[in-house]
């Protein structure tokens, strides 16, 4: 349904986007995910028009639309602040684009009323959006792009303005929705837990470049860069020399340039045993049914370790203990040039 | 507002900032206001303050007249016209100001400002060398290009006094519509091109009326100061040219009328308040999705 072909875009002597290739397939929802300044916004505007690509194609359901406006694009856009026509109710809002359109009345009513009722708006159709609440304009603002029955719907950071817990019941409500409809979007966020609850597959961007495109699972379990690992969940990045310290995972690390072990594959132990290698508590942190520790490997490494509390015990700060790699099939091996965070 | 105003007092919350400000208008603004106005309701025989009357005589002789009806309609036209050419003017400097990077941004502001450090007076004048017989600088002009054969009558006409009043008062009519343009939501106007409304429809049923307040704001002002504004029509519409702001001007310099000139100063000011009020009100009813209530 979209496919990006190596985008690029520059900002004067800013390079934003650097061969950028991505295949979104009908139906699909695909998270761009980044910190700020990664490209991603500029990527979702290039597809949606408001930017124009310095070089590359952007093809839309089989069209070159890399040099149309954004009106010619069938696209929707939902923008972070949501852009509701202030001096609209939000019946006007809905109808504005099918009106453009120019439908005939009875067909915009039924189609208002319609979409007002998939995002349970109905009782507020003759509001202004000042007087909605955050998570409500933003309902609206998807309507008005959804009641255009657009082949593709992109949202840029739709959910940021919401405070946390209306957040979190938005992202299952945008996807119910969004399923429901079975159209194609394409949303941008620096959220990687909003990233997960939305998405089929998450584009993992780093200056300008997709460092990894794929399923959340595949992101999670198999990152391809440090950067990924970091970034979708927490990570320690064990480089080469410290890796071979651990006796289990040596197989794993081959001739890789770094390996990445998650804090809950990480175990300690104080009793005095060979197994693993010798550090130090220098931080304890409860987070709920488990302790995060922060340890300083002997060669001064530091470590995160996920423990659960009743299962393996409490240890102190100071205290010395032994690490080990609890499962070493779950490390991921990175080659040389993917080992860097940044 | 006076209820605030009252209640901060009640609570003992201090107004006194406000203090300096309310003397210096009690009695540089509103005595002197007052005496003023007050004439319009005493008679007053050759000059004497003192003796004089209550009398409402010259209230009822100057609504009978069909003089005073014919002269508030000149006013009222030619300040409806001078601000209605003004916006025309002023809104299109306006947006290009919004649209402009930081250069052309300085420039339509400096050239916007500027006029204001000259006197109205001396922009008038200068309307006199522009407008004027034939050697002015348009007839003059139109008749070396062959264009016209002899000079067009332009000064002492409606149009000189409105264009006149257009250009004094376009700083106070462009700089609330700056505000207003500039500081707009872009994404706005995306979004109507994103939903397949064009860019000038787009400006027609968004950005036009998201700029409502700069636009009342603006149409206030210039209103007000194109109604009450006496040297404009004196200088450039002629000897038989007058207006109600004109007229208090000679009945109280020239005729020394005083009574009849307050009288007029006194019509001619609450009419400007009562159409003050009227366009505040339409900016409200048009504004009225502003409110956070709504039913």
């Amino acid at each position: 349904m979209i496919e990006v072909e190596n985008a690029n875009k520059y900002f004067g002597a800013n390079h934003v986007l650097q061969n950028c290739d991505m295949s979104v397939q009908t139906g699909e929802v695909v998270t761009l995910l980044g910190a700020s300044g990664c490209g991603k916004t500029t990527l979702l505007r290039c597809i949606a028009g408001f930017e124009t690509p310095s070089s590359g194609r952007i093809v839309l359901a089989g069209n070159d639309v890399t040099r149309e406006p954004p009106n010619r694009r069938d696209v929707g856009f939902v923008f972070q602040n949501y852009a509701l026509f202030p001096h609209m109710t939000v019946a006007e809002n809905v109808a504005y684009g099918l009106k453009a359109r120019r439908m005939d009345k009875a067909a915009i009513d039924r189609a208002v009323a319609e979409i007002l009722d998939l995002v349970s708006l109905t009782d507020f159709a003759n509001r202004f959006p000042k007087s909605l609440s955050g998570g409500q304009q933003q309902r609206v603002a998807l309507a008005r792009s959804l009641v255009m029955r657009p082949k593709v719907l992109l949202m840029d950071e739709a959910f940021s303005a919401l405070d946390a817990k209306l957040r979190g019941a938005m992202q299952v409500e945008l996807r119910k929705i969004v399923k429901h409809v079975g159209i194609t979007a394409v949303c941008v966020t620096h959220d990687q837990a909003e990233a997960l609850t939305i998405s089929d597959r998450i584009a993992v961007m780093n200056a300008g470049r997709i460092q990894q495109f794929a399923t959340p699972e595949q992101i999670y379990d198999m990152p391809v860069s440090a950067f990924v690992a970091d970034f979708i969940g927490a990570a320690n990045i064990l480089p080469r020399a410290t890796a071979q310290g651990f006796e289990s995972a040596k197989s794993k690390l081959n001739g890789s340039a770094a390996l990445v072990v998650r804090p809950e594959n990480l175990t300690l132990r104080s009793a005095p045993t060979d197994a693993g290698v010798e550090g130090s508590v220098v931080f304890a942190r409860l987070t709920g049914p488990c302790v995060e520790y922060e340890v300083a490997l002997k060669d001064g490494t530091l470590v995160r370790a996920l423990l659960d509390r009743d299962r393996d015990g409490a240890f102190s700060v100071g205290e010395t203990v032994r690490v080990d790699v609890r499962n070493p099939a779950a490390c991921i091996a990175l080659s040389a040039g993917m080992e860097g965070v940044a | 507002m006076i209820t605030d105003i009252w209640g901060r007092i009640r609570r003992g919350q201090g107004i006194w900032p406000a203090v300096p400000a309310f003397v210096f208008l009690l009695v540089f603004f509103v005595v002197p206001m007052g005496t003023l106005l007050s004439f319009g309701f005493l008679s007053i025989e050759r000059g004497n303050v003192d003796d004089a009357q209550f009398t409402l005589s010259y209230l009822t002789s100057t609504l009978q007249d069909d003089l005073f009806w014919w002269v508030w309609w000149k006013s009222f036209y030619i300040g409806v016209l001078a601000t209605a050419l003004c916006f025309v003017l002023a809104y299109p400097l306006a947006y290009l100001y919004a649209e402009s990077g930081r250069t052309l941004r300085l420039i339509i502001l400096t050239l916007t400002i500027s006029p204001l450090l000259t006197s109205a007076i001396v922009r008038t004048y200068a309307w006199l060398v522009i407008l004027g017989g034939r050697r002015g600088v348009v007839n003059a002009g139109l008749l070396e290009l062959g264009l016209i054969d002899r000079p067009i009558r332009m000064l002492n006409t409606d149009w000189a006094v409105i264009i006149g009043m257009a250009q004094v008062h376009l700083p106070f009519m462009v700089l609330p519509l700056i505000t207003a343009l500039a500081g707009r939501d872009r994404n706005i106007e995306a979004a109507s091109l994103g939903l397949g409304v064009g860019r000038l429809a787009t400006f027609f049923k968004v950005t036009v009326p998201l700029s409502i307040p700069g636009i009342v704001a603006g149409l206030t002002i210039v209103f007000a100061l194109s109604y009450t504004n006496f040297i404009i029509p004196q200088l450039l519409g002629g000897g038989g040219f007058t207006t109600l702001a004109v007229q208090v001007y000679e009945q109280i310099v020239v005729l020394l009328d005083w009574s009849k000139g307050a009288m007029l100063a006194l019509l001619l000011l609450s009419s400007c308040f009562v159409f003050v009020l009227l366009i505040g009100l339409a900016g409200n009813r048009a504004m009225r999705w502003s409110e956070k209530e709504t039913t």
